[in-house]
């Protein structure tokens, strides 16, 4: 059986509320090391045998016609998945499927899994040299593959890299969200886009129901570091099916269960079911060394003034064949108080990370505005989001949003939105993409404490 | 339990289990920026109210173990390893026995007749076994002498696995479970999971909760000798005697003397044992 991490849990808050006040919000900080004591990942071309219990990878690259223009997208697919391969921890199981309107299991061929070392390796780096790319789109298919491939191995950690450069145009949007549904919960995905003629929205959905990431890959040169970084974080997860148990009492809502650090993901729609009626749990799939913060608001029935309540209790639960194994608690707590300047301050973090948040939806919303034409709605988020970007020190953002609205050269901020046909349509992906990393501190106060 | 300021009742002690009010006292004043809550090392299990990091079910103040399923809460280094499943606090449970779905697969026993008196001895054949499930626990009679002993048995446990009648994965053998006695009081001592088919006297629901107990499992007859024969109510997995490894045909009375075993379930063994 394998060891769970060490789980840390940091509550952040301002427990203070003014008589009668009913929200309560908290950064939740967790933050695990490792049971085995040593880094996570292992170094690139040097597998070791990799932390946790049983692993699955099976890497799903895009073999639609449209790789091959410019062919430098399939060239970069089959080195950046060769780079897979070998980053993959010795024992490993792992596939790979050539995803076009259907999808094929170019390795292994024999119908069951074999583990990595030296010679599945090789053999698998052959195969992959052989793809080439002809046929369509149906990224549903490739996820219906995946999932036949983990089915027989239902108690290991399953992580899948999914590698598109189109939009899914070879089945139905209903036939994509049923693979979707049929996928949640048994595996994760990071999904990436190559150059720009994918649909963001798509791959989100595939990427948000399997609590994993996308990103944009513009120079085909990048592919490969990035499969390697994924691949990386991948081989490091040493528990497979974690989920966020929040308790809140009979009485309270729940407004939002929000992940806000490394990357914004919202899961207030996830909540199942944790046990009894008070009590949800929301997934936050497979850990190994690392922490992550989520952003939690509760509204409370009001105590009375001088009194305490919990407003919310925090567990960590691992679900495996073993059964629930809880891995530590916070307390969300309220307390209700005349003292204006106890309640009237807001917390650091909890502020830091609603600013960060707003941001990203600016971004969106702003980025959509600009796709459709609406240039004074375009205007006005993408101004919101440059002050936001401004405000909390993030350049990275600022340099983006400068590239698809005219700014102010002294203040920076934005003047008005570019027309779409002044704008690099990767440059818009890009600066929506980008925003959903978030940072922990905000670089120009220097802390993200109030 | 105990029951918070507005009346409610609660397993936790901390905070209320349904309104949250703190039970602890007055309002601590407090950093107002952040508390840290740590989970998983040192004293992470030291407050009343925590969950017990096996189980769930909040820990109760003054206690070096959990009440509800004996994990050690000073042994630090074992945090995260004690992994069975057990009910707590909302936790949800991987239990289901073995056999699937619910346990008792036939009719269960008939209800209506009384509870039969002394049998007549025939080790080998007696008619089968009328007990009205949902007849609660008699006026005790004068007890016995006799206990029975559960606890888990690994050697079982090893058998039934070797037998290839279980995934080891899948019922792992629980690292944490304590011993129990039950008095043998009465001439009808029923064993297996109190709950939608009535009470038992030896109720092994824990936890730890053994999968492959039925909830109307077997039952302990006393013989006019006053020693003890078991009958087992068919059961979805059997119940087993001593070395044996084929389960015993149900509703069939045979004798148990005082030092033998019953086995039940996947890794439960009860061992009769007379107190003079």
């Amino acid at each position: 059986m394998s060891q769970y991490p060490d789980f840390a849990f940091e509550i952040n808050q301002n427990e203070y509320l003014a008589e009668g006040a009913r929200e309560v919000h908290a950064v939740v900080t967790l933050t695990a090391t490792s049971a085995t004591g040593g880094a996570a990942a292992p170094a690139y071309g040097a597998p070791a045998p990799g932390a946790g219990g049983e692993k699955v990878e099976v890497i799903i690259i895009d073999c639609s016609g449209s790789m091959d223009y410019p062919r430098t997208k399939m060239m970069a697919a089959k080195e950046a998945t060769k780079v897979a391969i070998d980053t993959l921890s010795d024992g490993t199981y792992f596939a790979v499927v050539a995803g076009t309107e259907g999808a094929r299991v170019v390795y292994p061929t024999g119908g069951h899994l074999l583990r990595a070392d030296y010679q599945s390796r090789a053999a698998a780096k052959e195969a992959v040299s052989r793809l080439h790319a002809n046929g369509g789109t149906a990224m549903g298919r490739w996820l219906g593959q995946a999932g036949r491939i983990f089915d027989a191995h239902p108690n290991a950690i399953k992580h899948a890299i999914l590698l598109t450069d189109g939009k899914d145009e070879s089945e139905t949007p209903a036939d994509l969200a049923r693979a979707i549904q049929a996928s949640i919960g048994t595996f994760t995905a990071d999904c990436r886009g190559i150059g720009e003629d994918w649909e963001i929205a798509e791959v989100k959905k595939i990427a948000d129901a399997l609590l994993g990431t996308v990103g944009i890959i513009r120079e085909p040169e990048r592919l490969a570091e990035d499969f390697r970084e994924m691949t990386a974080n991948s081989m490091g997860k040493e528990v497979a099916d974690v989920a966020l148990r929040l308790w809140t009492p009979k009485g309270a809502v729940v407004r939002f269960v929000k992940q806000v650090n490394p990357t914004l993901a919202d899961l207030t729609g996830k909540r199942a079911d944790g046990g009894g009626p008070l009590i949800g749990d929301y997934p936050t799939g497979a850990w190994g060394a690392e922490s992550r913060e989520y952003h939690i608001c509760v509204e409370v029935e009001p105590g009375n003034l001088n009194t305490e309540k919990l407003a919310g209790r925090v567990t960590l639960v691992a679900k495996d064949s073993a059964g629930v194994t809880a891995l530590g608690e916070g307390k969300i707590r309220a307390i209700w108080t005349n003292e204006e300047e106890k309640t009237g301050r807001i917390n650091g973090r909890v502020a830091h990370y609603t600013g960060q948040a707003e941001m990203a939806a600016a971004i969106e919303e702003g980025a959509a505005a600009q796709e459709a034409g609406d240039m004074p709605t375009a205007t006005a988020r993408l101004g919101r989001a440059m002050d936001l970007a401004l405000e909390s020190g993030r350049e990275d953002t600022v340099k983006m949003l400068r590239k698809i609205a005219e700014v102010d050269p002294d203040t920076q901020r934005v003047l008005r939105a570019k027309s779409k046909s002044d704008v690099n349509k990767g440059d818009v992906m890009e600066a929506v993409l980008d925003s959903t990393k978030t940072v922990r501190t905000n670089k120009r106060t220097g802390g993200s404490g109030s | 339990m105990a029951t918070c300021p507005d009346g409610h009742q609660t397993v936790a002690t901390d905070y209320c289990d349904e309104c949250g009010l703190s039970m602890g006292g007055p309002v601590q004043v407090s950093e107002p920026v952040s508390s840290a809550g740590t989970g998983g090392a040192a004293s992470a299990y030291g407050s009343p109210g925590d969950p017990c990091p096996n189980c769930l079910i909040p820990r109760q103040a003054g206690d070096t173990f959990c009440e509800a399923c004996g994990f050690p809460f000073d042994q630090e280094g074992s945090i995260g390893t004690g992994v069975w499943p057990g009910p707590g606090a909302g936790g949800t449970t991987g239990t289901d026995p073995v056999g699937g779905g619910d346990p008792v697969p036939g009719p269960g026993p008939v209800g209506g007749d009384p509870t039969p008196g002394p049998l007549e001895v025939d080790p080998v054949f007696v008619d089968p076994v009328t007990i009205d499930p949902v007849d609660p626990v008699g006026a005790p009679a004068a007890t016995s002498g006799w206990i029975a002993v559960a606890s888990a048995d690994r050697a079982y446990y090893d058998a039934v696995v070797a037998e290839g009648e279980i995934d080891a994965a899948a019922y792992p053998f629980p690292p944490y479970c304590p011993e129990r006695e039950f008095a043998l009081d009465g001439d009808t001592v029923r064993i297996g999971r109190s709950g939608k088919k009535g009470s038992v006297e030896i109720d092994l629901t824990g936890p730890p909760t053994d999968p492959g107990i039925s909830h109307l499992h077997a039952v302990l007859q006393r013989r006019p000798d006053g020693g003890w024969s078991v009958v087992d109510l068919e059961s979805t997995n059997g119940t087993v005697l001593n070395d044996d490894t084929a389960p015993l045909p149900p509703n069939q009375a045979f004798p148990v003397e005082a030092g033998q075993r019953v086995h039940v379930g996947v890794w439960t063994t009860l061992t009769l044992i007379q107190r003079s």
